[in-house]
């Protein structure tokens, strides 16, 4: 009687309707063995001892693994990667520099995000559309290609500093380029569009009436903002910080390009083990601990999706 | 009664713990228009679910033209469905909707075409045949749901809620369109509905289900005049109750003191002295005329008092609430064509015509 | 507050509205378009202008390595795309339609994981199973590579839409005679190809734009673009890469202002 959607019904989960499951199965597969077995993986050679050969490690076990084998390879486990990562400062700065960045530029982006979300969803319904997909646009050109745009902006000669001197502002250029605050406007450059998103269509599915109802009531617009519009939009801006914060702590080509050799990201610090320095272990045992960083705001973020999901905004 | 079209053979079906459909068994004739009538939640979806084939029995038959049919799919029967939501494929046109069923039977494409156009001319809709169903009207795309399911030619259609989505004029003229054109093709219909106005309108026969399980099945008429029992007299129309005790028995004749003090004789004498009783009465069939002088409470063979405590004028006829005695509230019906216009505040006698009252289960 | 008072106020707040979009597309866009102005610069420097000059578009077209390097990207795109959106529709299709499985709390992880997963791990992670796979890295691993990824973007633009589906539609089918492999390719399937498309589209997109995970994953002989404008951008910023740049976000604005226009005469055509 109720209108019927396609999830539920209890009697057709008792069917076990087999011709369904492949369509379940054979994805859970490729998952299993391009998702999870990797990750194994990662955790394996962490464990392991860095040779210099390739592939530069000592494997404790193999794929076609036998018991025998396993149990003499037992002794061949090394933590090796995972001392080097706590006694060497740089790692422990990496991530402690990472996080901070990321929350740096995480709450740059809700203050730049949140007054532009909200003058977009008061533009005329007409224009809305086209605006917005202005907003959105830039996401889908090419991040290399933004982050290099901002490199002629900011370096000592760049466009932001001819600007700046010509104005007066300043008597001599600033130097942005390659330092930490290069790597954060880049973040917040590149990560904006995730920080909008969330939070334009928070405010922009909110009941119009609200609003009308709080001044009926006798709100200033100024305090209906504050107790209406604004607390029914946190859950956008926690999913829009989330979505910013979670893939700028592991960014790789930010810091490479607008960084220099003072700022260290972890996941810059992982690229260069691997690629340049060939410590493999190190390299994974930063990766485990750089996703043991990030399980928290990851889970937190699958939460909020979820709710969001069921309370069906 | 081998000729039944539908035959429901003690039906159960569960949910978890709930039962949502309790030993259910019914028939549906060839060509009959019949009506499954219930409050929302009595089962009556699921039991039409349980005949399209979305759903399967845990006990009983569902037998469909001499064919058991219980554990065939939806899509081996031979039973059509008019969905409450219409359900009509969006993204196909009029003509590609109603011929889809065809289409699933490996219908020879010249064949379609013609059994197409006939029923887009059966449901009055020709030369809409190429929209799409976002262009239609709400009364378009249900009769377009009604030819989609009818051009299969099925043994027995079913119709859920046919009129829930309409307005109240447009329900009025649909509802002789869909009796024309059932009588038209001599299809059996079976009709899901909670609206008592939209069953006895229709249906030839109809069922009255509550909590899975069916209270009674017949005629309108006789389901009206002899509900059997208290949920069927007030689900079927408005009733009034009275309670009663037999106060003396003659040679035919069973006379009984209402708990307003008022006194009726039935022309029955099935009843025992002292019997606790219950009456029903429609309103309709509750006379009222103006008391002259008299303005005090009482009783007597001829009618007792009562005070007109609300009237609502409706045109053709006039309901009125009335104190009784004992202060109870009963309804009745005036016809407004017989003079007297009544009043709140006014006093009136009430006589209740034995030969309309009805006895049940106390 | 008097009349007058209200309406300058409504003035002031549209104003200051009409100011922080103005403030926030500068800041969205400028950087794009000096990087286009640039790309006609005449001279090698990228932040004084020098006159005007297409020459670093002529450079671009006879640069071999460059050009194998769109060739590669468009190659890995297309393919993963649609190993993607076959695995990620299926996916969706069965979390939608299945609401209780063995492991589908495990599946459901797995398929949302990726989508904030720091792109240096996954990278690592799969070049890892290459390697104990002992499968030769190249264009196959990389595509892998990226359907693995992509697939979880389709999935979840995908199963919104089966999950919104009107039941009813998949019971009439059937109850028209329709058995569930005909019903989901005439009803169901239909149904979602709209989300569908937008899926393969992002697919096609990540994989385009990705630099990391392809890094991890390729072999020789397989660089994508962005790797080598990643390598050209390591040795310096040149007018060249602006033109590059230039070519993908001209390709890129074409495609959005051509699906922009395509889905306002559908959506025309539908009323």
């Amino acid at each position: 009687m109720s209108a019927n959607r396609m999830s539920s019904t209890p009697q057709e989960q008792a069917q076990a309707p087999k011709r369904r499951l492949w369509a379940i199965y054979a994805p859970m597969l490729w998952m299993l063995i391009f998702f999870a077995l990797p990750f194994l993986l990662v955790v394996k050679i962490s464990l392991s001892q860095t040779v210099l050969a390739r592939p530069p490690y000592v494997p404790v076990f193999d794929l076609p693994l036998e018991w025998s084998d396993f149990l003499d390879r037992l002794g061949l486990f090394s933590f090796e990667a995972y001392q080097g990562l706590f006694n060497d400062p740089l790692y422990l700065d990496a991530y402690l520099s990472s996080v901070r960045v990321a929350g740096l530029s995480t709450l740059v982006c809700m203050l730049i995000a949140y007054p532009f979300a909200l003058s977009l969803t008061r533009v005329h319904p007409n224009w809305r559309p086209f605006f917005f997909g202005l907003a959105i646009a830039p996401f889908c050109t090419s991040f290399l290609i933004r982050v290099y745009a901002w490199i002629a902006i900011l370096k000592d000669e760049g466009f932001l500093n001819h600007l700046l001197l010509w104005l007066g502002v300043i008597e001599a250029p600033l130097q942005i380029f390659a330092t930490d605050s290069a790597v954060l406007i880049g973040i917040v450059y590149s990560y904006l569009p995730f920080m909008i998103l969330p939070i334009y269509v928070a405010i922009e599915r909110q009941d119009q009436s609200l609003l009308e109802a709080a001044a009926d009531l006798g709100a200033s617009p100024w305090s209906a903002f504050w107790r209406v519009t604004f607390p029914l939009s946190l859950p956008g801006v926690i999913a829009g910080a989330l979505l910013v914060f979670i893939p700028a702590i592991g960014e790789f080509v930010i810091p490479d390009l607008l960084g220099g050799s003072q700022t260290l990201m972890i996941g810059h610090t992982i690229w260069v083990d691997f690629f340049d320095n060939r410590d493999w272990p190190s390299a994974a045992a930063a990766a485990v601990l750089l996703l043991a960083l990030l399980l928290v705001p990851i889970w937190a973020y699958e939460r909020l999706q979820s709710t969001i999901a069921s309370e069906g905004l | 009664m081998s000729d039944a079209i539908l035959r429901l053979t003690s039906i159960s079906k569960y949910f978890g713990t709930v039962r949502a459909v309790d030993d259910v068994s019914l028939e549906v004739k060839p060509g009959e228009f019949f009506a499954l009538l219930g409050p929302s939640g009595c089962g009556k979806t699921s039991l039409m679910r349980l005949i399209a084939g979305f759903e399967q029995a845990d006990q009983g038959q569902v037998i469909i033209d001499g064919q058991d049919v219980s554990h065939l799919p939806a899509y081996r029967r031979q039973v059509n469905m008019m969905f409450q939501s219409y359900a009509l494929f969006p993204h196909m046109s009029v003509e590609r909707n109603i011929a889809f069923g065809l289409v699933q039977d490996g219908v020879s494409k010249a064949e379609i075409a013609n059994r197409v156009s006939d029923i887009l001319d059966l449901v009055q809709l020709s030369g809409l045949g190429h929209r799409k169903p976002q262009q239609l009207s709400g009364g378009q795309k249900q009769r377009v749901a009604l030819a989609r399911a009818l051009v299969k030619r099925p043994r027995l259609l079913l119709l859920d809620e046919p009129l829930a989505a309409l307005d109240r004029k447009l329900r009025e003229e649909t509802q002789f369109e869909l009796m024309r054109i059932q009588r038209e093709l001599g299809t059996s219909f079976m009709l899901v509905t909670h609206d008592q106005d939209e069953a006895m309108g229709m249906a030839q026969r109809m069922a009255v289900m509550r909590a899975g399980r069916i209270e009674q099945i017949g005629s309108p008429r006789e389901i009206y005049d002899q509900p059997a029992n208290d949920f069927v007299a007030s689900f079927i129309g408005k009733v009034n109750f009275f309670e009663a005790q037999v106060s003396a028995l003659a040679v035919g004749q069973t006379s009984l003191r209402l708990s307003n003090g008022a006194e009726i004789t039935l022309a029955s004498s099935a009843y025992a002295l002292g019997q606790r009783l219950r009456l029903a009465l429609r309103p309709e069939d509750v006379r009222v005329r103006t008391t002259r002088g008299a303005a005090e409470f009482g009783s007597g063979p001829s009618g007792f008092a009562a005070l007109v405590q609300d009237s609502v004028f409706l045109g053709e006829r006039q309901v009125l609430r009335l104190q009784l005695a004992d202060g109870a509230l009963i309804e009745a019906v005036h016809i407004s064509t017989q003079g007297v216009a009544y009043e709140r505040g006014m006093q009136v006698e009430v006589t209740l015509p034995p030969d309309r009252v009805r006895v049940l289960p106390a | 507050m008097s009349a007058p008072a209200r309406l300058s106020s409504r003035f002031a707040h549209r104003y200051a509205h009409r100011l922080v979009l103005l403030a926030g597309f500068g800041f969205l866009y400028v950087p794009i378009i000096l990087l286009i102005i640039f790309s006609f610069n005449e001279s090698r420097l990228v932040t004084v202008w020098a006159g005007f000059s297409t020459r670093w578009y002529g450079a671009l077209f006879k640069n071999e390595q460059m050009l194998s390097s769109v060739w590669n990207s468009l190659v890995l795109a297309l393919a993963s795309a649609s190993l993607a959106t076959i695995l990620g529709t299926l996916a969706a299709y069965g979390l939608a339609r299945t609401p209780r499985f063995k492991g589908r709390m495990i599946f459901a992880a797995m398929i949302y994981a990726p989508l904030v997963m720091p792109e240096v791990i996954s990278g690592l992670a799969l070049l890892l199973l290459f390697v104990a796979l002992d499968l030769d890295r190249g264009l196959p691993t990389m595509i892998m590579a990226h359907a693995s990824i992509g697939m979880c973007f389709v999935t979840v633009v995908v199963q919104p839409r089966f999950m919104a589906m009107d039941r009813s539609l998949i019971e009439a089918a059937m109850d028209l005679g329709a058995t569930p492999l005909s019903t989901f390719f005439s009803i169901t399937l239909p149904l979602a190809f709209p989300a569908i498309q937008s899926g393969f589209l992002l697919a096609m997109m990540l994989s385009l734009d990705d630099l990391v995970i392809a890094s991890f994953t390729s072999g020789p002989g397989s660089t994508t673009l962005p790797m080598r404008i990643y390598s050209q951008v390591r040795l310096g910023v040149t007018p060249e890469v602006n033109a590059i740049s230039a070519l993908l976000i001209g390709v890129i604005a074409f495609a959005l202002l051509a699906g922009a226009l395509l889905r306002r005469r559908t959506h025309a055509h539908a009323h």
